[in-house]
């Protein structure tokens, strides 16, 4: 080739070859997958998830994962389950937002595509109602099941169009039946106002007190963006309007950060009704590192765990376990308080663990979702966890509880378990707590 | 001498042509090596191709037209959602007319907004630029009933042909197969929309365009119509963002409005600087980083045992963009892939054979 055109094909020829060159730097390595399900070995077992390790939705949710991934260390260092050691990788998406000190790829299905090259057995823990849906037909059409997925959105339970996908907690809606009920049996009377979240958490959870007839006298709704752009300030007029329609019992859906400025501006203002808040945006000691000067001692709110102060079994349980992952929970001593994120990745830990247990030696995907609708777990959840054809939501019940001080929550109505299911027409029940204790083999030594 | 200089000829009589053969030859060249390459490599080629597709717009808006802009991530958003919103209603167009859809909203917004730009120079461009960016994720929120608010859209995942299926020896549901159609397709759209960039450079709009970066005043002289060619120069620059932020939509299968926030629109002008501006290899180097930034950030902390979740390790991938950024602008301001051209060019200028002659006919 002359050297006339290597002059105008040079340099773009060589940033190319270069980008292609360093594209192949980048491939990342075939791996060995057994003869049998993708993920799994003899000696081991692969599965992931997307999680908002750091970035806008960190604060108090990157414990989450991590305290699962302790339940699974713990299992590791006794055997393993059937000989095979659970390998959890965690891939950080900062809740697919880019910015406020995300130092992952703030992409989800980048980082869903990142897993199924790895290949992992399932996603296991994802969090997220947005970060999730968005990759729902990708991990369908692959063939991965989507399971314990951290959200109350509804979107989790369909089992007719996403067979391998399954949620863990209760749904927004379910939760504000159970709420409430609550309040009309204990605040009768008092004139109600809602602010909530501006998708299927605020439109689950308002739906949910429509169909137990708590209706609210004012409803409002915030967006994430907004609170995000504009700070506590775009919280002022919620409030304000509440304060103006002398509201006397408000109910919050909102996330902890939406928590923080309603309980800030409401304090500015001297505004004090009986707060009502979603289990997703109530933990103190979240709320704390939030924002300092908030707290929100007094509220009541909804619990599918027990409290880390009652003495519970588990509780005991979940702190060794904790204890023993310094990793995950670097600073963690025997009396560190213990939050509701490190008890709810305990939860669907445990839950994990013992539907892989329940399957035996032989694990495939299609068994283990097999496995999963037929096994009645032993968790650390105060009503049954127990999926069916029509139910892939998870757990349909808890405590109603209120919180006592900045780092505690406790049971309110003599420790009443409510249950329901998410159709509007089925009433909410109280049912005896399933005594759980910590199942044998779980047990240490 | 004589055949050397009947291809020096055939260059300046066909340029487009030879743009052409070269597009192609570049293009078939990606498409083979995507045969070779693992599923996340084709993905990360993917996404990575759109965003060199975006940031080649604002090649062509910040280096040909010199207007600063930190609002193409806004643009990108818009095409996204436009095609979205489009596959979702219509699942039955083709892909092809999907792409033209996003490119002609993200053109129709950018003549919105290049409108008032034509006012505004340097910071006061930049600071209206910066308030688009701002405004896209509220505006979505507010258009929740075409938008589905701060939800993500889903769209319909592009499936691969039986043909390429056979070709791999794999179903066409597998892995495989759907990541290799997904980087082979968004090879060939950026090869088009390299093309057209390359003759839009180098055609009299694109010359109109620079004379206008480097004296206005000689510019209207010349007869150029500012206010027209800034406008244009927007429009071409949104249309590139609205074409890469639908493909990326249809690569992923699903759109979000948080992923569009000042913050990528920034991400994009510091891609494009440190690739180099005004040149297209700048742009898909670009477009590499992007793709495959965090994979090579893991790498150093593997090879260097710095801990992911360590202070250091945590901040890594901002402490050595931002260096980049600033040894970039420093030492090398034409970015990596313009100083790496500059240099072969100069070097070429040298020699007595390729050094560019004053007239313009052979001998």
């Amino acid at each position: 080739m002359s050297r006339l055109h290597l002059r105008r094909i040079a340099a773009p020829a060589l940033a190319v070859s270069l980008s292609m060159g360093v594209a192949v730097l980048g491939l990342t390595a075939a791996s060995a997958t057994a003869a049998g399900s993708p993920g799994v070995t003899n000696t081991s077992i692969t599965i992931g998830a997307t999680v908002p390790l750091t970035g806008i939705a960190s604060t108090g949710y990157n414990e989450v994962a991590k305290a699962a991934n302790a339940v699974f260390k713990y299992v590791n260092s006794k055997g393993g389950i059937n000989h095979r050691k659970i390998n959890y990788i965690l891939k950080d998406d900062c809740y697919n937002t880019p910015g406020f000190g995300c130092t992952g790829t703030p992409n989800t299905t980048t980082q869903t595509q990142a897993l199924l090259a790895v290949p992992v057995f399932a996603t296991v823990g994802s969090l997220g109602t947005p970060t999730q849906e968005s990759v729902r037909n990708l991990l369908k059409s692959h063939g991965v099941p989507q399971l314990f997925v951290n959200s109350g959105s509804e979107a989790w339970n369909n089992p007719s169009h996403y067979p391998m996908l399954f949620g863990w907690q209760q749904s927004y809606i379910v939760e504000s039946k159970i709420l409430g009920t609550y309040m009309n049996k204990h605040l009768k009377g008092k004139k109600l106002c809602f602010l909530g979240q501006n998708d299927d958490f605020g439109g689950g959870g308002l739906q949910g007190l429509k169909d137990v007839h708590a209706n609210p006298a004012l409803v409002q709704k915030y967006s994430v963006t907004s609170l995000v752009l504009g700070g506590a300030a775009y919280f002022t007029p919620f409030i304000k309007a509440e304060q103006t329609a002398s509201c006397k019992v408000v109910f919050l859906d909102t996330i902890p950060g939406a928590t923080a400025a309603a309980l800030g501006n409401a304090a500015a203002l001297s505004f004090h009704p009986q707060w009502v808040i979603s289990s997703v945006g109530s933990d103190p000691i979240t709320l704390h590192k939030e924002s300092s000067a908030v707290n929100d001692v007094g509220a009541i709110t909804f619990a599918e765990l027990p409290a880390s102060t009652d003495t519970n079994p588990w509780n005991a349980w979940d702190r060794k376990v904790l204890l023993a992952d310094p990793a995950d929970f670097p600073g963690f001593t025997a009396t560190t308080p213990m939050d509701g994120n490190m008890a709810y990745g305990i939860g669907w830990g445990v839950s994990f663990v013992e539907a892989l247990r329940a399957e035996g030696k032989n694990v495939t995907r299609a068994g283990f979702v097999a496995t999963l609708l037929k096994t009645t777990f032993q968790t650390p959840a105060l009503t049954p966890l127990k999926y069916s054809k029509s139910n892939h939501e998870g757990l349909l019940g808890g405590y109603v509880d209120t919180v006592t001080s900045q780092t505690a929550t406790t049971a309110v109505a003599g420790k009443t378990v409510y249950v329901t299911t998410p159709t509007t027409s089925s009433k909410v029940v109280v049912t005896h707590k399933v005594s759980t204790s910590v199942p044998a083999w779980l047990q240490p030594g | 001498m004589t055949p050397v200089f009947a291809v020096i000829d055939f260059r300046r009589a066909h340029p487009v042509l030879v743009r052409a053969l070269l597009t192609l030859l570049f293009t078939c060249l990606a498409l083979f090596l995507t045969y070779f390459f693992d599923p996340l490599t084709n993905y990360n080629l993917a996404t990575g191709a759109a965003m060199a597709i975006v940031i080649l717009g604002l090649s062509f808006l910040t280096g040909a037209s010199g207007q600063v802009s930190l609002g193409n991530g806004a643009f990108m958003g818009i095409g996204a959602y436009a095609a979205a919103i489009w596959a979702v209603h219509h699942t039955t167009t083709p892909l092809v007319g999907t792409l033209a859809l996003a490119t002609l909203v993200g053109a129709a917004v950018g003549f919105l907004i290049g409108l008032p730009a034509t006012r505004l120079r340097g910071p006061y461009l930049a600071g209206m630029t910066i308030a688009f960016a701002l405004a896209f994720e509220p505006l979505v929120s507010i258009f929740s009933s075409w938008t589905n608010g701060d939800a993500p859209i889903q769209t319909p995942l592009l499936t691969p042909p039986g043909w390429l299926a056979s070709l791999v020896h794999a179903p066409t549901s597998s892995l495989t197969t759907t990541n290799m159609w997904l980087a082979d397709i968004s090879i060939v759209v950026t090869g088009v929309a390299f093309f057209f960039m390359a003759n839009l450079f180098r055609s009299r709009t694109g010359r109109a365009m620079r004379l206008v970066r480097e004296n206005e005043v000689a510019a209207e002289l010349a007869g150029v119509s500012l206010p027209r060619a800034r406008v244009v120069a927007f429009m071409v620059s949104a249309a590139f963002a609205g074409l890469g932020g639908g493909l990326t939509t249809l690569v992923q299968g699903s759109v979000q409005s948080s992923t569009f926030n000042l913050g990528l629109s920034i991400t994009i002008l510091s891609l494009l600087v440190i690739g180099g501006i005004g040149t297209l290899s700048g742009a898909l180097l670009g477009g590499l980083i992007f793709a495959y930034s965090q994979n090579w950030i893991t790498w150093i902390e593997g090879k260097t045992g710095i801990s992911s979740t360590s202070n250091l390790g945590g901040n890594l991938k901002g402490i050595i963009f931002g260096l980049a950024l600033i040894l970039v602008m420093l030492l090398a301001p034409l970015g990596i892939a313009g100083s790496i051209r500059f240099v072969i060019l100069r070097q070429f200028k040298k020699h007595p054979l390729t050094r560019p002659s004053q007239s313009s006919t052979p001998q």
